[in-house]
């Protein structure tokens, strides 16, 4: 047993000779597992089955867990790279739905490219912190998230929560930089358009 | 009025609306050049509504890098599921160490 950092009093079961005992894991972490890929993948199914697989592969490498990082960030190291792999198949795949979003660039709030500004960007009322400490907010969030096509979606989601650089985005979703601006560009006017209308002009 | 007073000033610094939304979105990207940034800079002391749309570009970042670190919202893994996920770990082979 290499390392005391799993004896828990909570340990227990057939399991407690190994000093790991899974079944606690996926009490401990399930939750915060499941959310992480819910943020990122926005099907629960979907992330249900990455927290499934992410465990399996954990206890098929627990081995090679030293105890160097905490288990919780281990399992979410594991995660990750089962959420790239989702994004990967989306990338093999276009979709009409892509096709269909990606032309539509708002042309009835555009008067000879120019905003028509009754229609266009409000100034946003209370912004920040304020809409931050409501759950409302955060749900509309989801939902106006949940409106974007998959693919664009995997690219958006990599771009602006995990900060990752466009050249990879592309190699991992298998598309031009310039079919990424296009699908970014239109991620965030379709985001910021749902969020005015959905909470924005709301409250 | 003000919208064709508007359009003929946005003439001048070169940038329609529709360029202008593009250029803040690339921006979000990836550095400007000095000239779409003086571009886009110009159109903005114009234009309200793209200066809205600049700043809640940067506003919607910063709220989703939190949305990505909101691990502690209401939802979970459900309980049947979890169920299936111990079941199928204890049918794992035990490691070799």
């Amino acid at each position: 047993m290499e390392s005391t950092e799993f004896a828990t009093p909570r340990s227990s079961g057939s399991n407690s000779d190994r000093n790991i005992d899974p079944t606690r894991w996926v009490d401990e972490h399930g939750d915060c597992l499941f959310r992480f890929a819910l943020v990122r993948v926005r099907t629960a199914e979907v992330a249900e089955d990455l927290v499934q697989e992410t465990f399996l592969a954990a206890i098929r490498s627990r081995d090679q867990f030293r105890g160097r990082s905490s288990e919780r960030s281990w399992l979410v190291g594991i995660l990750k790279n089962k959420i790239l792999d989702y994004y990967r198949k989306l990338g093999r795949e276009t979709t009409f739905t892509d096709l269909e979003f990606l032309k539509d660039e708002l042309p009835h709030k555009f008067e000879d490219g120019f905003w028509n500004h009754a229609l266009g960007p409000k100034n946003w009322k209370p912004e920040s912190d304020e809409v931050t400490h409501k759950e409302e907010f955060w749900q509309t969030m989801r939902d106006c998230l949940a409106n974007l096509p998959d693919r664009v979606s995997a690219a958006f989601m990599l771009r602006e929560i995990d900060d990752v650089p466009g050249k990879e985005i592309c190699t991992l979703l298998n598309i031009t930089e310039s079919n990424l601006w296009v699908m970014l560009h239109r991620a965030r006017m379709g985001l910021r358009e749902c969020l005015e209308v959905h909470w924005f002009e709301k409250s | 009025m003000i919208k064709k007073l508007i359009a003929s000033l946005s003439n001048i610094s070169g940038l329609s609306c529709r360029q202008a939304t593009r250029l803040a979105a690339k921006a979000m990207d990836t550095p400007l050049d000095r000239g779409e940034r003086m571009e886009l800079y110009c159109h903005h002391m114009i234009c309200s509504t793209c200066r809205n749309y600049a700043r809640q570009l940067k506003l919607m970042r910063s709220w989703l890098r939190e949305f990505g670190q909101k691990i502690e919202s209401p939802t979970g893994l459900s309980s049947s599921r979890k169920e299936e996920i111990k079941t199928r770990l204890k049918s794992e082979p035990p490691s070799e160490l």
